[in-house]
């Protein structure tokens, strides 16, 4: 059975799947025709119409799954079109006159990047002791309320 | 026209050309800043990297003045030492008004980006944190810090951040719009060295008296409250008084205390 974790992931595959084919990795057409969307001309347009598709299918498929933090990823989920279409959107194009252009597209080269590294921080997280699992219950204590163990590991035990 | 004020009307000219130059880089780069804002309203990343690369192509204008000085022009104006303090204070207002221009011209995009941070921000407050063990909606007092929440369902401590749109209006964002809103008077401190600078030169060197010393003390302490203030202000938050005292001390131990006409009046304190 599918988890929140496994959808994520599986989000996330789809997204890189259309970027791949977007960029001329892959055959656009056949990704494209996949993800039942019909030839609009326009690249752009039709990347837009395969996230959609996928975004509608990941916060269907999140609801279904349920559990504290489906809401957590539908939103995030909600969020795919918008960023993945920033990602893609080419830099601005002014400044040719002023040399400026390349300015322009030095400072969104490395974007996608950050995205992929930082973008998954989950806004809300607890911590769990690292021995029985249990999440920490009272702020300042970092002694487990279940096991009684210390919730982190200790770094002077590093060999 | 005498040989001297055709010397100086040549010297105009060129500054002039570095001005018409800037206001082109301002006009081109003021759509290419603000669509890279809209474009990453969440990540200050490519901004920041967009005026990094425009501070260092402005910077390369403005150093053609320092050059173009020191190596055709310094020397014409020698022939005569009133000629070439003109010179010098017509270099020196160029350097201080195309400084001016470039930072708020930058104030300004930053300013009209943050403005159109502030209502995702607040939309992105209202959004509920839910509890990472039992989904229920946490009481969270303070979104704009990471804050610790006990879950009044199930008990869990929660670590709540802030959601991307509302750090980025509530940093990035603020701190731009507080700094533009102090800028007018660290320009007016410019200006206020400059003119002290003249004053002495035509006295002399004579030391600068402390009446001067104490107005810049003044404007430097009201450029530091400006900004706590505004950024106090826009955050709903107590001004940070110990922000303000800890750039003074540092404005007291680098400037004023380096002055000995300031030592004697006033003593040292900082160093």
């Amino acid at each position: 059975m599918m988890t929140l974790y496994d959808l994520a992931d599986a989000v996330g595959a789809h997204r890189e799947r259309l970027l791949g084919a977007y960029r001329d990795e892959e055959p656009w057409e056949p990704v494209r025709a996949s993800y039942g969307v019909a030839p609009l001309g326009a690249r752009d347009a039709e990347l837009r119409a395969c996230l959609e598709a996928v975004a509608a299918w990941g916060k269907g498929a999140a609801q279904q799954i349920g559990g504290p933090e489906a809401p957590a990823l539908a939103a995030r989920v909600d969020e795919l079109v918008r960023d993945t279409m920033s990602e893609v959107a080419p830099a601005p194009a002014t400044g040719a006159k002023a040399g400026l252009a390349a300015i322009f597209a030095n400072a969104t080269a490395h974007v996608g990047w950050w995205k992929e590294r930082y973008g998954k921080v989950k806004l809300t997280d607890a911590a769990r002791c690292r021995t029985c699992g249990a999440r920490q219950t009272q702020a300042l204590v970092f002694e487990c309320m279940h096991c009684g163990r210390f919730l982190y590991g200790d770094p002077k035990a590093q060999t | 026209m005498s040989e001297h004020e055709a010397l100086v009307q040549r010297w105009q000219a060129f500054l002039d050309k570095i001005f018409e130059r800037l206001d082109e880089i301002c006009t081109e780069a003021e759509p290419g800043v603000k669509a890279i804002g809209a474009q990453h309203p969440d990540d200050s990343l490519p901004l920041g990297n967009a005026i990094t690369g425009l501070d260092h192509r402005v910077q390369q204008l403005k150093d053609r003045i320092e050059k173009t000085w020191d190596d055709q022009v310094g020397e014409k104006f020698e022939v005569d030492s009133k000629l070439h303090d003109r010179g010098l204070d017509m270099k020196q207002d160029a350097e201080l008004t195309f400084d001016e221009r470039w930072t708020l011209a930058k104030a300004r995009w930053l300013s009209d980006l943050a403005r159109d941070a502030f209502p995702r921000a607040l939309a992105a407050i209202e959004q509920p944190a839910p509890c990472t063990s039992c989904g229920a909606p946490l009481a969270v007092k303070n979104r704009l810090e990471v804050e610790a929440v006990t879950c009044g369902h199930c008990g869990v401590v929660n670590q709540v951040a802030p959601p991307p749109a509302v750090y980025a209006y509530f940093g990035f964002g603020v701190t731009n719009l507080a700094e533009a809103a102090a800028l007018p008077i660290r320009h007016a401190i410019e200006r206020q060295r400059v003119q002290v600078d003249r004053w002495r030169r035509a006295r002399d060197w004579a030391p600068e008296p402390v009446e001067s010393l104490e107005e810049w003390e003044r404007m430097e302490r009201s450029y530091w409250r400006t900004l706590a203030e505004e950024r106090a202000r826009l955050r709903n938050e107590p001004v940070d008084e110990a922000f303000i005292e800890s750039r003074m001390i540092f404005f007291y131990k680098y400037s004023l205390e380096n002055n000995q006409v300031w030592v004697r009046a006033k003593g040292k304190r900082y160093t």
